[in-house]
């Protein structure tokens, strides 16, 4: 199975002149290509932003293919009337391709860049072959939502999800940038959901070119009338902030995973199939995935009532967890009282006193984040990759979160237990390269190498 | 107004034309319905600025036509298209998306009627049209205003004639033939409707101000045989604005065409013809 693909532009050709699809793949049908005709933007049709403008698109074609296109500002208008062209590259993805992606357009368009399919090309080729993506993506970028939970913050997140599913049509402002707000609402919700969301990034608001979400300009002038054409508007820079129940329904799961930093929460749920889920029935799944949030949360409370208030060092989980909601295990019990006992013996006692003082002072929210981070860390030396790539995410919420002070204090304690465990045999067995390397990783990660 | 949809009070836009909704709110106003004209014509033959500078010219002449804009949006085009020249630029492209389009809605007083004539008229996209006479109805504007107004003004780009290039002699039978299948409004079918035929550039190749009809059958021989055959009411005219240009070379931005003064010349007329035939 493969990707079309086809260019709209501003060109002289043989059949016409001006904006229109100057070249397209042998496989698309007639009717997609005057859809993709009458869809393409033309001249000063990107927003104004810093920077070079772009827009990344996703709708739905009336075949049942799935349109994701890349839209840039490139070469001069053809005739000669002054300012640049509009240059648009449209993928026609068929939904099993897409689904191998997660159902997320920026994960086709990120691997469509990475294999040098998507790009400018000028003069425009006369005929254009279709696309062969390998490969497939993960249903969450847990990166992405670590960085989205840190700015504009869980609230935002969570309003734009709730804002998201409950209008048909949404344009958003924020400081943030669009490509990245609607990446990460994408990315929070179930990859069933995500063809629903069609969506532009950076084109000017059009009736012409209908979307479920939209971004919209700098100038609030123009707001009001895109209000007037029965458009939702979110202003991302006003939402509500943390802390006050407000989000119904998946938008409060997302709230939830967010300001936890459980991101491999959200990944683990997403990353099952949910068979006929849709956005009509949403709510049923996120109060069943609610619930188990809420009892993971209290187990380990239950179980381990003082463990945050002596975390130094921090309790260990298996590398091998399957999914985060098993958050802790005998196995890691053992471990922790080993690593403990290793740190004790390479910090000095006043250090560990130190920081539990500190930690002690900390309210539950915040201790239930370091209780997350110790997992991820110590999950992430035992080899898990997704343990280091949420780690990644997460760190610089929780150094954003806590105070100068404690931060230096938890990584000194880390920076111990990874040097302890890298020099100490595990098991009975010798030291492993690997695990060393996985180590340095997580020390890169904790001082942001 | 365009495509007699019903749309809620505060809609900005029509939401199945994309056509201003002011224009309906303004015309309801009146007691005769407004006369509806389309510039048309392919991508860059000039049509923004043909109308800017005839609104222009109009909205300054003291006698005969006099044109007065209803609402702001109405002067927008004019003066854009005049700021740019006066920078020795032409107008921006016209966007292809209709609800970006700039609509004209204003009073025309003339000695041949009596009382004020309401006149609204749009300033289209070349891409768009092309893709509605290729396949009707893809733009729903088009469609139901080609199929209302009550007469069109037809673009020509006289200079790509000259150089040899049947491209624009086939568009515009594409176009003519396109007119003469619509369906028959109250006001008529399109062969009694007026059809003014305007070579534009004209300035770059001054043969076609000493007799326009004669330019046609010598270079657009196929156009010239179907306005014969099919519209009763149709005319051929020269229009220039632009005295002289030159290309420029924009770093980055590729060539550029520069109008180095502005000398405007038939733009009137067609469009007084298209006046009076209103009358006939």
């Amino acid at each position: 199975m493969l990707i079309e693909q086809a260019v709209f532009a501003s060109a002289q050709t043989l059949r016409a002149q001006g904006y229109q699809l100057v070249s397209h793949s042998p496989g698309l049908s007639e009717p997609e290509t005057r859809e993709l005709s009458i869809w393409g933007p033309s001249h000063d049709a990107l927003l104004e932003r810093p920077g070079e403008p772009s827009s990344t698109n996703f709708f739905k074609l009336s075949s049942g293919r799935y349109c994701v296109s890349r839209t840039t500002s490139a070469g001069a208008e053809y005739s000669g009337r002054g300012g640049h062209g509009v240059y648009t590259q449209f993928l026609v993805v068929p939904p099993q391709i897409l689904a191998r992606f997660g159902n997320n357009p920026f994960a086709i368009l990120r691997a469509a860049m990475a294999s040098g399919a998507i790009g400018v090309r000028l003069p425009i080729p006369e005929s254009l072959e279709p696309l062969r993506l390998l490969g497939r993506s993960p249903a969450v970028d847990q990166a992405l939502l670590a960085n989205l939970a840190r700015d504009p913050g869980p609230a935002a997140m969570a309003t734009l999800v709730q804002a998201a599913l409950a209008c048909d049509r949404l344009a958003i402002a924020a400081s943030v940038a669009p490509e990245l707000l609607i990446a990460g609402l994408i990315a929070a919700l179930p990859v069933e959901c995500r063809t629903e969301f069609s969506f532009t990034t950076g084109l000017k608001f059009s009736p012409s070119r209908p979307v479920r979400i939209a971004s919209l300009g700098n100038d609030p002038a123009s707001w009001r009338s895109i209000a007037r054409s029965g458009v939702t508007l979110l202003n991302m820079d006003k939402s509500e902030p943390c802390g006050e129940p407000r989000w119904n329904g998946w938008a409060g799961f997302v709230a939830q995973v967010l300001s936890t930093g459980k991101f491999s929460v959200l990944a683990a749920e997403l990353d099952r199939s949910h068979a006929s889920l849709s956005c009509a029935n949403l709510d049923a799944l996120s109060e069943q995935v609610k619930a188990n949030l809420q009892t993971s949360t209290r187990s380990i409370t239950a179980t381990e009532p003082a463990s945050n208030q002596q975390c130094s060092p921090p309790e260990p989980v298996l590398a091998e967890k399957e999914t985060s909601t098993n958050h802790r295990a005998d196995r890691a019990h053992l471990l922790r009282e080993k690593v403990q006992a290793v740190a004790e013996k390479y910090a000095p006692k006043s250090t560990v006193e130190e920081l539990a003082e500190a930690l002690a002072s900390q309210p539950p929210e915040v201790l239930e984040l370091l209780e997350h981070i110790d997992d991820l860390i110590f999950a992430a030396i035992g080899g898990d990759r997704r343990a280091l790539t949420e780690l990644e995410g997460l760190w610089p919420v929780v150094v954003l979160q806590l105070d100068e002070d404690l931060v230096e204090q938890s990584r000194e304690q880390y920076l111990r237990c990874v040097l302890s465990i890298c020099s100490e045999p595990t098991n009975g067995e010798d030291q492993r390269p690997d695990r060393a390397l996985a180590a340095t990783d997580v020390l890169c990660v904790l001082f942001g190498e | 107004m365009i495509c007699e949809e019903g749309n809620t009070p505060d809609a900005e836009t029509c939401h199945n034309c994309f056509a201003p909704m002011i224009l309906a709110r303004q015309a309801q106003s009146t007691q005769n319905a407004p006369v509806m004209f389309a510039a048309l014509g392919p991508s860059a033959v000039g049509k923004t600025v043909y109308l800017g500078m005839l609104l222009d010219m109009l909205s300054r002449q003291p006698k005969m036509l006099q044109l007065s804009a209803r609402g702001g949006f109405s002067v927008s085009l004019q003066q854009n298209t005049l700021a740019a020249l006066a920078r020795c630029e032409f107008p921006a492209k016209t966007p292809n998306e209709p609800d970006r389009w700039n609509w004209v809605h204003c009073e025309l007083r003339s000695p041949v009627h009596r009382q004020p004539v309401e006149l609204v008229m749009p300033d289209i996209a070349g891409e768009a049209l092309f893709e509605e006479v290729e396949h009707p109805r893809s733009f729903k504007v088009l469609y139901s205003l080609l199929s209302r107004c009550h007469g069109v003004l037809i673009l020509i780009d006289g200079t790509k004639l000259q150089s040899g290039s049947l491209e624009e002699d086939y568009f515009t039978m594409k176009l003519l033939s396109h007119l003469s299948e619509l369906p028959t409004e109250p006001k008529g079918a399109w062969h009694s409707r007026p059809v003014a035929l305007i070579f534009s550039k004209a300035d770059q190749c001054e043969s076609c101000f000493e007799d326009p009809a004669a330019y046609a059958q010598r270079h657009a021989p196929g156009l010239w045989r179907i306005c014969q055959q099919r519209f009763h009411r149709h005319r051929f005219f020269a229009a220039g604005v632009a005295g002289a240009c030159v290309t420029r070379t924009v770093r980055g931005r590729g060539q550029q065409m520069v109008p180095l003064r502005i000398e405007p010349r038939g733009i009137i007329e067609p469009f007084e013809w298209l006046i009076e035939s209103l009358r006939k």
